[in-house]
């Protein structure tokens, strides 16, 4: 298969954002909610939340997920947070 | 008393997976109820697995979410291969899109793709070569899992795995990530 430019470029981004210990789908999965919850709260994170972070920027699938439920949260009226630009 | 229940959470899972899906116009009312029921016994069969960590609201649409996203990507993605996900981004992408490269760049990007396709056929196992071009179009994980017989979680370590191997490859022939990022632009 012959690589794009386009294809390089996000390869390359993902190489870069490459860590030796990665937190996966599973465990990033079961806490999202929490996370959630967190972010719409605008309460600090806490070690644990950090790595859903991490995990959240290096996993496009993940991250949707977590921005459909977030979008869930508010529409349902369930957190006020301090700052609805937030993404 | 129980159906009351039921009936509520499926009212709040309507709200909650409009609020979700209805701004990113990718559902319909029919689709919404559908995902709403199918959740709610998906609720019921796993209540056990409340810990209790979020409140139950949260945990419960965070299920309605993942059924609704699950769908509308195995939907979206019914009729593509593993390897026709790399094809179709290829096709879509015109090398002509950016006119003002200077030609050195060019030059280096193209000796880099190079080494970057020699580094993925050479570093790679099959599996972790045909899940990271999978990847690279725009294929989902969970679609790649679903095409391989296997689990989201399992193809996340199969390309994590993959990315560790190339970053190592890459920086041993002389290149930083950083380095080819800014070649590319990214």
């Amino acid at each position: 298969m012959e690589l794009t430019p386009d294809h390089a470029r996000v390869l390359v981004t993902m190489l870069t954002k490459t860590q030796e210990h990665e937190l996966y789908c599973d465990d990033c999965l079961c806490q999202l909610a929490t996370f959630v919850e967190h972010s719409l709260s605008g309460h600090s994170f806490c070690e644990a939340m950090a790595r859903i972070q991490q995990h959240l920027d290096d996993c496009n699938e993940c991250h949707e997920e977590y921005e459909m439920l977030r979008d869930a949260l508010r529409a349902l009226g369930e957190f006020h947070c301090p700052d609805q630009g937030k993404s | 008393m129980r159906d009351t229940a039921l009936a509520d959470l499926r009212v709040v899972l309507l709200r909650g997976l409009a609020g979700a899906l209805g701004n990113r116009g990718r559902a319909d009312d029919a689709f919404l109820e559908d995902i709403a029921q199918e959740s709610l016994v998906k609720i019921l069969d796993h209540l056990d697995s409340f810990r209790g960590q979020s409140r139950f609201v949260s945990w419960a649409i965070s299920i309605a979410v993942r059924s609704a996203i699950s769908e509308l990507r195995r939907r979206r993605w019914k009729d593509v291969s593993l390897e026709g996900a790399a094809e179709e981004d290829r096709a879509s992408h015109d090398p002509s899109d950016d006119p003002l490269t200077r030609p050195q760049v060019l030059v280096e990007r193209k000796a880099i793709l190079q080494l970057l396709e020699r580094l993925i056929e050479n570093e790679l196992t099959d599996k972790q070569r045909t899940a990271l071009r999978a990847e690279l179009g725009g294929m989902p994980l969970e679609e790649i899992a679903r095409r391989t017989g296997s689990n989201r979680n399992a193809i996340y370590k199969l390309t994590h795995d993959a990315r560790k191997r190339l970053k190592q490859a890459l920086e041993s022939a002389g290149y930083s990530a950083a380095d080819v990022c800014a070649v590319f632009s990214c």
